[in-house]
């Protein structure tokens, strides 16, 4: 039969697809509990006790040689501590700056938990995806492979991951639905002009030529004996299936709603037909520096996949490569939080300072963006700071700066109106510098005992309103607000 | 269990006028096989494309029982193992059948390598030196199949406006009067070239007759539809990004 | 470890009826002996796909932990609920995979596709009863050159006649082996020794180093990739007394005997055991470098302690030198094998300026007793695979000449060019491949890959 396109139908059967399939944009319909889960990595090894569980040199026995501050430096904020410090260099890289925490735990302390915890790995790789499936404690699926099959059924990208390493590799179950495995990211900046076959390049013709050409496409595909003879490959079945779902993203305008780039020399959009989304100049203003800071322009990205319904799950977090050019001439290091292996302390205080800042700007964000009905999209999330592990809590005696390696041992950080929120869950022994657990149900603090991986892998999906009956998950109840 | 092959591409067909009714049945893939309907009309066709074979087969053939006399001839793949060609790889075979250099192929906003500096681990690259991604993703990413029309109509149009700018050394167009607004005959010998040309470079092989139809007919549709622009110039366009994002050219 | 051990939970961890209650339900899927953890878990007690399936259909809503009466009771049920369903969703139901010896929670693992006898092929494209050879002849040009062959190219091999075509297919082999793509900077080659050299630019030293340079890892890369090409030995990744100079435009290697740099002295050098950037980016700092004899099983042996992977414990009591708890029986389990598998990694340096990476037999008595009270007793001694070894180089020696060498460097082309891990169906293959590696190919692995993409498993559509 010969190939007759018409361009109506053509138009007409796309817009039905998209429109029965995924629908993007924020006034399509709501998935009953539908929550939105915050990755933010600290990579190489965010220690607790460098934050919320920092020490007072004043409580500790062994104050001069464990990682311990001057009692004036330390705040209590709630249960929380908080160190604000002035850094004069980075070991031997220069910076000059402040390092801030307690704006942030003033200001989010009643949906902030610190939850203690040992890891099981101080391998790079493999602790940061531990942190993130809780040593395979779910099949091997990431939490946010989890978020993304509970709530992204009806979301275009449900599951974006920024991160790096271990932090963005994908989870081992192989029964997980293909739509909540991860869409990776590289550079937030520009990744959006990937959402759209055709927008963006120099010289490109109508959209209906694309449209026709797929069209044509198909039915090529259709009719040629490579598909007829390979029909049977799941590569080529699933390659068909995302080429169908693709569209969608198209039919969004995902590729301006995620762009958040100005038209400029450096940046050409109106010259190619494009513009920036209605919320870019807000995300520009919250994160100012997303031309020269990659943490930035991810923070930016998050934002606009969350309240454009996009996305369930997003990653963001420092990667590995130096700040350089930006407002100094480094403003951060190499390596992230592992640049404490040169210079424990100024690196943890001035990661852990970027981390929380960027993190309150993109709540504040999210608390000012409806969801429905007067609540917020804040409201319906959960940020997790996921970290390698702890760092060693040794110094040489009274040593201001030093350095440090990996150790097992660590608590993590979770902001939620969702959690039990303004709590401790375990604590810290001043006298070995190391964090002791608590009891799953009650949340007492249990001095004889460590939290697994997993325990706080299920406290996080369990507040996240995912149903664990059946996966053999012990019950976190004390996480849950409720 | 097996996913229904025929259902996703006519999903994807949207439009097509004759709709779902395009599932070839066994019959018409029984028809198909027939050697004088083995798409060698008009001097090409020719080894592969469009042959068809015996349907019905379906993956069952050439396992007789005792007693079923000879097996049926097969004509599927027992493996069908197939595999996306992935960005360094697609990068090259586009690169080859364009006659384009690598990075000259596509780059966002004017500067920007399409597929090197942002889009490789989305069509399963790695980024081993910044990013520890050592290995690549299991899948192409959910947005791969609209990045590889972008670098696919990039490249085209690159190749097209220099077929255009130097006839004489054209790879694939510069038989086609691509400059008018109109062809002169879209049935003529220099578009069975320049398609043909398409095919033998993208495809390793040359277009059927049906082939060679289809893509004739999408250029009186665009004469028919009274798109903006040439006619011509966007029916080169939309061939060539055909071609260059079908399954058959993407996996291997 | 016994399967019910594995599907229960709590108390009925650890039951001995759940082997026989599966070969009694499925005999078939004893014929090779019980299954084991994985058959349900991923890292025990967490389960996999299938087992979370069994899980779910064992008694349902009554309490757990499950005892142990009830769960024998139970899981004939459980598995006639989940026999029909396919828990990884690779077209095969459980029961089939179970019986077939391939594993029902992991997608790659599939009952094969067998011989087809008496087939015919009705296709006038492919041979898809057997080996294709213009496909394989197309596939080894994507995989190897970078590139489809030209129309004519291909053309002109399908007019070959069969020994012709073979003769061709190695020819082109032999010429894609030599492009850059597959060899040169970035190549396949390079991209296949990342996950081995694990790069980071950041503290990158030489070419395009980064802003803390600690290492020019190229000098690993140019190791590699000199191993893995021409005609020498894979082994020599292992045990290499020289280095790879690398220099570009084109990109070409060079041996030479001594880099700048790199400081493990001659007798010491255990190719990229030993080389400054694996000391870097592995030992770092670590007195016990575990990371190092870890990452070392991992990447050249295909065997990851972390998923209780070659855990063979020595003939030795294992001792807590650096206090950090490693007899506590759950660390035992793995650090039994893990820390004398260690021990002649240690007298390597990590970062520790102009001697990162030297060997150093005193270095344990460097460190204080803050680093453990036992940490100067550390010996060099160890052991792979439960054999005793005096140091790093004999380490190296027992791991290059072992199987798992072989298995792990062969597997790793076979991902590259098949595609997949070697399904149970192409095991036969595969271990033929491996023996043949070992064999008479002289652990070349050109040589080896002239075998491979000879394999069905290859060249047949």
């Amino acid at each position: 039969m010969p190939f007759r396109p018409h361009r109506r139908q053509v138009l007409q059967g796309l817009a039905a697809a998209g429109a029965a399939a995924l629908l993007p944009g924020r006034a399509r319909a709501q998935v009953a509990g539908e929550r939105f889960l915050i990755v933010v990595t600290g990579t190489g090894g965010a220690s607790i006790i460098d934050a919320m569980l920092a020490i007072r040199a004043s409580e500790s026995a062994n104050a001069a040689t464990l990682n311990t501050f001057p009692d004036n430096q330390v705040e209590s904020i709630g249960p929380f501590r908080a160190v604000d410090q002035r850094l004069r260099g980075l070991g031997p890289l220069p910076y000059s700056g402040e390092a801030n925490q307690t704006d942030f735990v003033r200001r989010h302390v009643d949906d902030m938990l610190v939850v203690t915890h040992t890891g099981t790995s101080v391998n790079h790789l493999v602790a940061q995806k531990r942190a993130l499936t809780g040593n395979d404690a779910w099949a091997g699926r990431t939490l946010q492979e989890i978020v993304a099959a509970t709530y992204g059924g009806r979301v275009p990208l449900p599951n974006v991951n920024m991160g790096i390493g271990g932090y963005v590799e994908p989870g081992i179950d192989p029964a997980l639905p293909d739509r909540a495995r991860a869409e990776p990211v590289a550079n937030a900046q520009i990744w959006a002009l990937g959402l759209d076959g055709q927008r963006g390049i120099a010289q490109a013709p109508p959209r209906d030529v694309l449209t026709l050409s797929r069209a044509l496409r198909a039915r090529l595909d259709e009719r040629s004996a490579f598909t007829r003879t390979f029909g049977e490959s799941r590569a080529l079945q699933r390659w068909l299936e995302r080429r169908r779902q693709a569209t969608t993203l198209e039919d969004a305008n995902l590729i301006e709603k995620l762009l958040f780039l100005p038209d400029t020399p450096a940046s050409p959009l109106a010259s190619l037909g494009l513009a920036s989304g209605p919320d870019a100049e807000r995300v520009r203003a919250a994160f100012p520096l997303y031309l020269t800071d990659p943490l930035e322009a991810q923070a930016a990205l998050a934002y606009l996949l969350i309240v454009n319904r996009v996305s369930v799950a997003v990653t963001l977090g420092p990667g590995l490569s130096p700040g350089v050019g930006g407002q100094q001439t480094v403003d951060s290091p190499p390596l992230a939080f592992d640049f404490s292996h040169s210079a424990h302390r100024g690196t943890q205080a001035l990661m852990w300072s970027r981390l929380l800042s960027v993190s309150d700007r993109l709540i504040g964000l999210l608390k000012a963006a409806e969801y429905a009905d007067g609540e917020s999209f804040w409201d319906r999330s959960l940020l997790y700071v996921a970290s390698d592990f702890g760092r060693s809590r040794r110094r040489p005696a009274g040593a201001t700066e030093f350095a440090s390696g990996h150790h097992l041992n660590n608590g993590s950080l979770i902001v939620s109106p969702l959690v039990r929120g303004g709590r401790v869950l375990g604590g810290v022994d001043p006298d070995t510098a190391l964090t002791y657990g608590f009891d799953p149900r009650t949340g007492e603090p249990d001095r004889g005992r460590n939290m697994a991986e997993a325990e706080v892998f299920a406290g996080i999906v369990q507040a996240l309103g995912v149903d664990t009956s059946g996966t053999g998950l012990p019950d976190m109840r004390t996480v849950v607000r409720g | 269990m097996r996913r229904n092959i025929w259902m996703l591409l006519m999903l994807s067909a949207v439009g097509c006028d004759d709709g779902p009714a395009a599932r070839p049945t066994d019959a018409a893939l029984a028809d198909a096989a027939l050697p004088d309907a083995s798409g060698g009309a008009g001097g090409v066709g020719g080894m592969g494309g469009g042959a068809g074979g015996v349907g019905g087969a379906g993956g069952q053939g050439g396992d007789p029982g005792l007693d079923a006399g000879p097996p049926a001839p097969r004509f599927t793949a027992r493996h069908a193992n197939l595999r996306f060609k992935s960005a360094d790889r697609l990068r090259g075979d586009l690169a080859r059948a364009l006659d384009l250099p690598p990075d000259g192929l596509c780059n966002e906003l004017g500067q920007y390598d399409c597929i090197e500096a942002i889009h490789k681990v989305a069509l399963g690259g790695v980024e081993a030196y910044r990013a520890n991604i050592y290995r690549p993703f299991p899948e192409p990413s959910a947005s791969a199949p609209l990045i590889v029309e972008r670098v696919a109509l990039a490249a085209c149009t690159r190749r097209i406006a220099l077929d255009r700018e130097d006839a004489a050394s054209a790879v694939l167009w510069g038989a086609v009067p691509l400059a008018g607004a109109r062809l002169a005959d879209v049935d003529g010998e220099p578009v069975t070239a320049a398609l043909t040309a398409l095919y033998t470079r993208a495809l390793l092989r040359l277009p059927t007759a049906e082939e060679l139809d289809l893509l004739r007919q999408l250029y009186r549709d665009f004469e028919g539809a009274g798109l903006e622009g040439s006619p011509a110039l966007h029916w080169a366009q939309a061939a060539c990004v055909a071609v260059l994002t079908s399954t058959e050219f993407l996996f291997y | 470890m016994v399967l019910a051990g594995l599907l229960a939970a709590g108390a009925a961890h650890g039951l001995p009826s759940g082997p026989a209650t599966v070969c009694a339900t499925w005999p078939a899927a004893c014929d090779d002996g019980p299954p084991d953890c994985t058959l349900c878990h991923t890292l025990p007690p967490a389960r996999n796909a299938f087992g979370l399936d069994v899980e779910a259909a064992l008694l349902p809503g009554a309490p757990r932990p499950l005892a142990p009466a009830d769960f024998a009771a139970a899981l004939p049920d459980a598995l006639a609920a989940v026999a029909d369903g396919d828990s990884d969703g690779d077209g095969f139901a459980n029961r089939a995979e179970v019986e077939a010896g391939t594993r029902p929670a992991d997608a790659a693992s599939r009952p094969g596709v067998g011989p087809a006898p008496g087939c015919t092929s009705a296709n006038p494209d492919w041979d898809v009863c057997g080996y294709d050879a213009p496909y394989a002849f197309r596939k080894l040009h994507l995989d190897v050159c970078g590139a489809s062959p030209t129309f004519e190219a291909l053309t002109a091999f399908r007019a070959l006649g069969p020994d012709a075509q073979r003769a061709a297919l190695g020819e082109a082999l032999d010429a894609c082996l030599a492009t850059p793509f597959w060899q040169g900077r970035d190549g396949v080659l390079w991209q296949l020794g990342h996950a081995k050299i694990r790069p980071l630019q950041a503290v990158k030293s030489g070419l395009g180093a980064g802003p803390v340079p600690l290492a020019n890892y190229d000098d690993d890369y140019g190791l590699f990739v000199w191993t893995q090409s021409g005609d020498r030995d894979a082994r020599e990744v292992l045990t290499a007394d020289y280095y790879v100079e690398v220099r570009e435009n084109p990109t070409r290697y060079r041996l030479v005997t001594a880099r700048a740099g790199q400081n493990a002295g001659t007798n010491h050098r255990a190719g990229m055991l030993t080389t400054r950037w694996f000391a870097v980016i592995n030992t770092m700092f670590t007195p016990v470098n575990r990371t190092a004899a870890a990452q070392a099983y991992r990447a050249y042996l295909g065997l990851d302690i972390a998923r209780s992977e070659g855990l063979i414990e020595p003939e030795a009591p294992l001792v807590d030198y650096d206090d950090k708890g490693v007899e506590a029986e759950a660390c035992a389990v793995c650090h039994r094998t893990l820390d004398p598998l260690t021990y002649p990694f240690t007298r390597y340096h990590g970062i520790t300026g102009v001697s990162t990476g030297a060997y150093d037999r005193a270095r344990m008595t460097r460190f204080g007793p803050e680093e453990g009270a036992r940490i100067r007793e550390v010996p060099e001694a160890g052991f792979i695979f439960g054999e005793p070894v005096a140091d790093l180089v004999a380490w190296a020696r027992v791991a290059a000449d072992s199987e798992a060498f072989a298995r792990a460097t062969v597997a790793d082309y076979w991902r590259l060019l098949v595609g997949h891990d070697p399904t149970d169906a192409e095991a036969e293959a595969f271990d033929g491949l491996v023996d043949r590696f070992r064999g008479e190919h002289a652990y070349q692995v050109e040589r080896m890959l002239h075998d491979l993409i000879a394999l069905e498993a290859y060249g047949a559509p």
